[in-house]
């Protein structure tokens, strides 16, 4: 390959001309459909980037990091239940064992209008929305970004519900929310340069006896992109009080939605269907679906409910 | 880049192919791993790194420097792994084209399960969420499951293993040769220019730009004088060059000056006023959908109507009987059903490699369901004697009734071969398959019921509006003529034709959809007037063996144990459902099997070709059994046009077709050996026997009894059943004479279906089916099972998942990939019991009819009577997608 250079420093990195290949497992698929045609920067032989460790209270995991290695690793899963739910939940066990988690965080959309070689758009450049006009059964019931198809990111919403950080370049971080921006610009799924390395994901301190669960709305049994996907964290009291939650959801909007309301509302009720059942309900709140998407309303309901559920009952599984 | 593939060294110089499957199958030759979806979801590209499963579609090739690679090759001879071995005996495998991605992925699970579990069974989940990354279309997934479960327990860790298809080997093993594996000397990439547009005129082609870039061999177009593009994905031109990229290059510079024309996508804006017409005076040249001829018919600008209206079935009285009816206050039922378009999908696309050689002459290579036809169709095409045609398709990659015609890769690869002189192939990628590879017609079907007060069938009225693109000649309507009985019916058929591409015959056309409409309506016709659905049935039909197949449902736990209709107020609820498939059968005379000895032994030739359908087995077992022998031991070699005339695999006429004359082969050349042998060793007493000759001095074997005569040759022609036909047909056009027959009698399917609904999420899952044929003599029970369990996932792909989706204002396809068309996968597959039903076809040559078509027939009608079952909401509209049941579920509250 010409077009193809191996960085082995950050420097080299930032500095080289094309787009950054991680496992490939994205930016693969775009180069033989012919939607990404420039250059290319391995970052895969940068040092550094490949380990989970303790770090400031709380973990560390570097961007060259696989799902897999995250799904199997014994702190993760005591500590961060539903970040390990979620990266062996998450397409397939070859893509998990390929796919690393700079790369899932930044993965570009999965529109299929963009991912078509006929369409070009906002994200491709362009200047309209093919989906919009045409077919958007898959698009966002948050309708806040003149591109209507929701963010790609399973673990992105995840980590956000973990109020995780991540680290650009080995110099500064900043938070989820900052990384993927207010969900406004149609033109790309997240805020860093094309310059801009994600090196280290952090995770704040565990929070004691969580319980979390991560499920997804699909129609086959697996390996299936999620209609609606939440992550639901919950702490609960010897009385089955809760005093503790976290829920967000996938799927819906041009960026991954935290619920701050749902998690107001639990706090306090009993840990039971009713109190999850209001819960559901209210994290449809403000949904302004597009033509062909308000199915996905009753989606978010039923998601949110479920993966509630989950989380109380400790169940270890995101599909199926 | 050094990397260790296979225990061999590699080294590779700097120019590296972008993924990996490129470097393993182009730069390796180790053409086992296939390529498929090419976005990592099919699987069919795994191999292990360093033990670890990966795609190598999306692993880029770099990354394989140092690394230690095994891809299938490296599991074969005294490697042939115990997962491999199961996959064999449980026939886990039909086309055989998934199969070295799944068994890769199988192995490394295995290794992984006996660290941790030892010789314990894994459940079926396990298996499930282990093989998640893979699909396969023809649907082995339950001797994939049972495979995958028996090797985790041991049972393959022996050396001992039979094979259900002979064939088996090459396919666990990657050695089977597809025609995506040819790699002739000096063979050119071809690649085809398709049509941006839905509907425009072409101006102008120019392809001198292409014709002067280093690298390109030949380029091709059509003439363009008045030609009109009426889908995107229309093939007009062709370039051959040394590789892909200078392919792809050649084509973009093509320059084509279009006259964009307006278009119309869906069946209401086509039928609409202002809509404009697709086909205009070239409607001669309108495609047909269907498996034989167009049917006549006549065009009211976008609709066509056959005219073929099933005579005899007085529709005048129909509509007589429903306005008498409705006039009286009497209910009758009406009602319309959608369905959307099902993608073939076959994993290994349309595509073709053809050489010229000096006399004239070319062989193709070619994914196809049709060698002998295909032949004499090419040598039409390109006005040559048929002799100057070879066709060979070793294996096939599924077809399911999309590779029966001279499809455009094939012209391609001949136009482009004959203008370079060098050997071309034309291999479509995923979305170019997935866009124009062929899809089951979707539309409108409108059906109107009338009964008695006892309920028999005094009129039925059917409409279907298929919609099948740009092509025409749908028969839908007309399915309503099989099965049921009694009453005046007109059931009248209409392609409504628009701009995208042409629909093709899909496993059972018309069928499924026509049952998805009529099995529905009496279920809900049951329902609506308390009647048991079987009961009702029987007041529709006394036919003999459709009545067996009542008394099987009848007597079927699952369905006596039925819940009663929306009685769950549970999130997930369970149904029951029941539906009936009836199909006509044919056979093709013209067959003609050839069995010849020799010092090795038997070995059976016909011009036919496996494309999963298992016909190497079929005759290998059929000869095998005559000469009681071990159907190993028989060489079976089919896919070469050199071979005597052999049957398409299409209209589930294979095993019809090949059976018959195979025994009366193998039992002439029996007799033969018997008279030649006992001769020439002048035999004392020589008796003949079923294990061979019995003579004062012992038992001569048939195997051994060959050895002692020269080579003998018998030809057996399968020729027309005695019976009287109903009526005549031929595919060929007139090119071979009447090659097929529609035999008389009708099989008969019967389903039952057990779903569990997910009422919070809308989602729908198959558990179990329980199916039960009736279609004569079953020959070879493995391969109809294994054929049957195909049918069912195929039919609950339809049901539940598969709909290809166009967008409306620039009429092109959009789900292109294995993501967005979502083909069922191993965990979608429900456990299935499959059993035959004893009758008599003594009119039928060797007593069987096909059933590959059949078994697939009723199934989604089955499962959306389940769903009904479970939760009162009739689907009329498939697939039963979360995204539309859960707004049905809302809406019943
Ligand atoms: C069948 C299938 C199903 C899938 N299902 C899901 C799903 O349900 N949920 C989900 O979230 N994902 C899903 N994915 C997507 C998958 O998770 C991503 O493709 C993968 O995580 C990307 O990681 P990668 O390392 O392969 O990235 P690459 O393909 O190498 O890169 C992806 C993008 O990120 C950029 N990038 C990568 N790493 C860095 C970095 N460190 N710094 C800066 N830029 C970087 C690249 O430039 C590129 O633009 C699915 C994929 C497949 C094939
Ligand atoms: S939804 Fe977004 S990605 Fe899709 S076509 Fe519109 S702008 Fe492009
Ligand atoms: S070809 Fe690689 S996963 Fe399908
Ligand atoms: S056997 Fe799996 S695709 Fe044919």
């Amino acid at each position: 390959m010409t077009n193809l250079i191996i960085a082995t420093t950050l420097a080299e990195a930032r500095n080289a001309e094309g787009e950054f290949l991680a496992g490939g497992t994205d930016l693969m698929d775009r180069r033989r459909h012919h939607v990404s045609t420039g250059g290319m920067v391995d970052i895969c032989r940068i040092a550094g980037l490949g380990e989970i460790e303790a770090h400031a209270g709380g973990y560390r995991i570097g961007s060259q990091v696989t799902l897999d290695a995250v799904a199997q690793h014994p702190a993760i899963i005591d500590h961060y239940p539903g970040l390990a739910i979620a990266a062996g939940a998450l397409a397939t066990p070859q893509i998990r064992s390929m796919a690393s988690m700079g790369g899932v965080l930044l993965q570009t959309t999965r529109c299929w209008y963009f991912r078509h070689e006929a369409f070009t758009c906002y994200k491709k450049g362009g200047d309209s929305c093919p989906s919009r006009e045409g077919d958007h059964r898959f698009g966002v019931v948050f309708d806040t970004s003149p591109c209507v198809f929701p963010h790609p990111s399973t673990i992105g919403m995840v980590l956000m519900n973990y109020a995780a950080q991540v680290e650009i370049n080995g110099e500064r971080t900043m938070t989820m929310q900052e990384l993927y921006g207010g969900g406004t610009d149609g033109t790309r799924e997240h805020t860093l340069a094309p310059s801009d390395v994600l090196t280290q994901i952090i995770l704040p301190a565990a929070v004691n006896a969580e319980r979390a669960g991560y499920f997804r709305s699909i129609s086959r049994a697996r390996a299936e992109w999620a209609l609606v996907e939440v992550s639901a964290r919950l702490v609960v009291d010897d009385n089955d009080q809760i005093t503790f939650a976290r829920v967000a959801v996938g799927g819906v909007a041009p960026v991954p939605m935290l619920l701050p309301t749902v998690n107001d509302y639990l706090v306090g009720k009993p840990a039971t269907d009713e109190s999850f059942a209001v819960a559901a309900e209210l994290a449809t709140a403000g949904a302004n679906p597009l033509p062909q998407t308000g199915y996905k309303v009753k989606l978010i309901y039923g998601t949110v409910f479920d993966t509630l559920q989950r989380a109380y009952n400790r169940i270890w599984s995101g599909e199926g | 880049m050094k990397t260790r593939i296979n225990n061999t060294e590699y080294t590779f110089g700097e120019h590296l192919p972008e993924t990996a499957v490129d470097l393993i199958r182009n730069q390796c030759n180790l053409v086992g791993t296939k390529q498929v979806c090419g976005s990592g979801v099919c699987g069919a590209c795994t191999v292990l790194v360093d033990g670890t499963p990966m795609v190598s579609c999306l692993l880029p090739a770099h990354h394989l420097e140092g690394k230690d690679v095994q891809t299938i090759e490296a599991f074969s001879g005294e490697n042939l792994h115990p997962v491999q071995r199961a996959l064999m005996a449980h026939d886990g495998l039909q086309c055989g084209y998934c199969t070295p991605g799944f068994a890769i992925e199988g192995i490394a699970f295995y290794e992984r399960w006996r660290v941790e579990h030892g010789t314990e069974r894994p459940s079926r989940e396990e298996v499930a969420e282990a093989l998640a990354g893979h699909l396969c279309r023809c649907g082995a997934y339950a001797g994939i499951y049972d495979a995958m479960q028996a090797a985790c327990a041991g049972e393959f860790d022996g050396e001992d293993y039979t094979p259900q298809r002979v064939d088996a080997l090459e396919k666990v093993t990657g050695q089977a040769q597809y025609t995506t594996d040819i790699r002739l000397e000096g063979q050119l990439v071809g690649k085809v220019l398709r049509s941006p547009h839905p509907h425009a005129r072409i101006l102008s082609i120019d392809l001198s730009e292409a014709d002067k870039m280093e690298g390109v061999e030949a380029t091709a177009a059509l003439p363009h004088r008045n030609l009109v593009v009426r889908y995107v994905g229309q093939p007009f031109a062709a370039v051959a060059a040394v590789d892909e990229a200078t392919a792809q290059a050649a084509l973009n510079a093509i320059k084509v000056a279009y006259e964009i024309l307006p278009h119309v996508i869906g069946i209401d804006a086509a039928l609409a006023e202002d809509a404009p017409d697709i086909w205009g005076k070239q409607r001669r040249d309108a495609v047909s959908a269907a498996e034989g001829a167009t049917l006549p018919g006549y065009w009211d600008k976008n609709l066509r109507t056959s005219r073929v209206n099933m005579g005899g079935l007085l529709p005048g009285k129909a509509h007589k009987v429903v306005a008498d009816m409705r006039k009286q206050g009497k209910s009758v039922y009406s009602q319309s059903y959608y369905n959307g378009f099902q993608v073939h999908t076959a994993l290994e696309p349309h595509c073709a490699v053809a050489l010229w050689d000096e006399t004239d002459h070319v062989t193709v290579y070619v994914s196809t369901q049709a060698i002998s036809a295909l032949k004499y169709y090419i040598a039409e095409y390109f006005d040559i004697p048929d002799e100057q045609v070879t066709v060979i398709a070793q294996h096939i990659g599924g077809g399911f009734g999309a590779k029966l015609a001279l499809f455009p890769e094939v012209i391609a690869a001949i136009g482009l071969s004959r203008r370079c002189n060098k050997p071309v192939s034309v291999v479509p990628s995923r979305p170019e398959e997935m866009s124009i590879g062929g899809m089951r017609p979707g539309g409108r079907f409108e059906i109107t019921i009338a009964m008695d007060d006892d309920f028999k069938l005094e009129a039925l009225i059917a409409r279907a509006y298929s919609d099948s693109g740009v092509a025409i000649s749908n028969v839908t309507a007309m399915m309503g003529a099989i099965g049921y009985s009694g009453g005046a019916r007109d059931l009248q058929d209409h392609d409504v034709v628009n701009n995208h591409a042409p629909g093709q015959p899909f496993r059972g056309p018309g069928g499924p959809g026509a049952l998805w409409s009529l099995e529905q309506s009496i279920d809900q016709i049951a329902h609506d007037h308390q009647l048991d659905p079987i009961a009702l049935r029987r007041k529709w039909t006394d036919a003999e063996n459709l009545r067996k197949l009542y008394d099987w449902v009848e007597a079927s736990e699952a369905w006596i144990n039925r819940p009663q209709t929306a009685s769950s107020t549970e999130r997930f609820r369970r149904g029951i459902g029941v539906a009936f498939g009836h199909w006509v059968h044919y056979y093709d005379t013209e067959v003609v099997i050839r069995l010849n000895t020799s010092e090795n032994g038997l070995r059976v030739t016909t011009a036919t070709q496996d494309i999963g359908n298992g016909v190497r087995t079929t005759l290998a077992r059929k000869t095998a059994e005559v000469f009681g022998i071990s159907p190993t031991s028989v060489q079976v070699d089919v896919g070469h046009t050199d071979y005597p005339h052999g049957p398409t695999a299409g209209g589930s006429r294979t095993t019809a077709s090949v059976v018959a004359p195979t025994q009366r082969a193998a039992t002439l050349m029996r007799e033969r050996l018997f008279g030649l042998v006992a001769e020439a060793l002048d035999l004392e007493n020589a008796q003949f026997d079923e294990q061979g000759i019995r003579h004062s001095g012992g038992l001569l074997s048939w195997l051994d009894a060959m050895k002692q005569v020269p080579p003998q040759e018998v030809e057996i022609k399968r020729g027309p059943d005695p019976q009287l036909m109903q009526y005549v047909g031929s595919f060929l056009m007139g090119r071979m004479g009447l090659d097929l027959m529609f035999g008389q009698g009708r099989s008969h399917a019967a389903v039952i279906a057990e779903v569990e609904v997910d009422t919070l999420l809308g989602k729908t899952r198959v558990m179990r089916v329980w199916h039960q044929m009736d279609a004569g003599r079953i020959h070879v029970p493995d391969m109809a099972r294994s054929a049957t369990y195909g049918g069912i996932i195929q039919g609950i792909g339809f049901a539940l998942y598969e709909e290809k989706i166009l967008d409306v204002p620039h009429g092109q396809p959009l789900t292109t990939n294995l993501q967005d068309y979502r083909i069922p996968s191993i965990g979608d597959t429900p456990e299935m019991t499959v059993g035959f039903q004893d009758s008599e076809f003594e009119h039928v040559k060797g007593g069987g009819i096909g059933l590959s078509e059949l078994c697939t027939l009723p199934v989604a009608a089955a499962v959306a009577n389940a769903v009904f079952n479970a939760t009162g909401i009739r689907c009329v509209e498939s697939p039963i997608k979360p995204e539309r049941l859960i707004d049905a579920l809302n809406a019943k509250g």
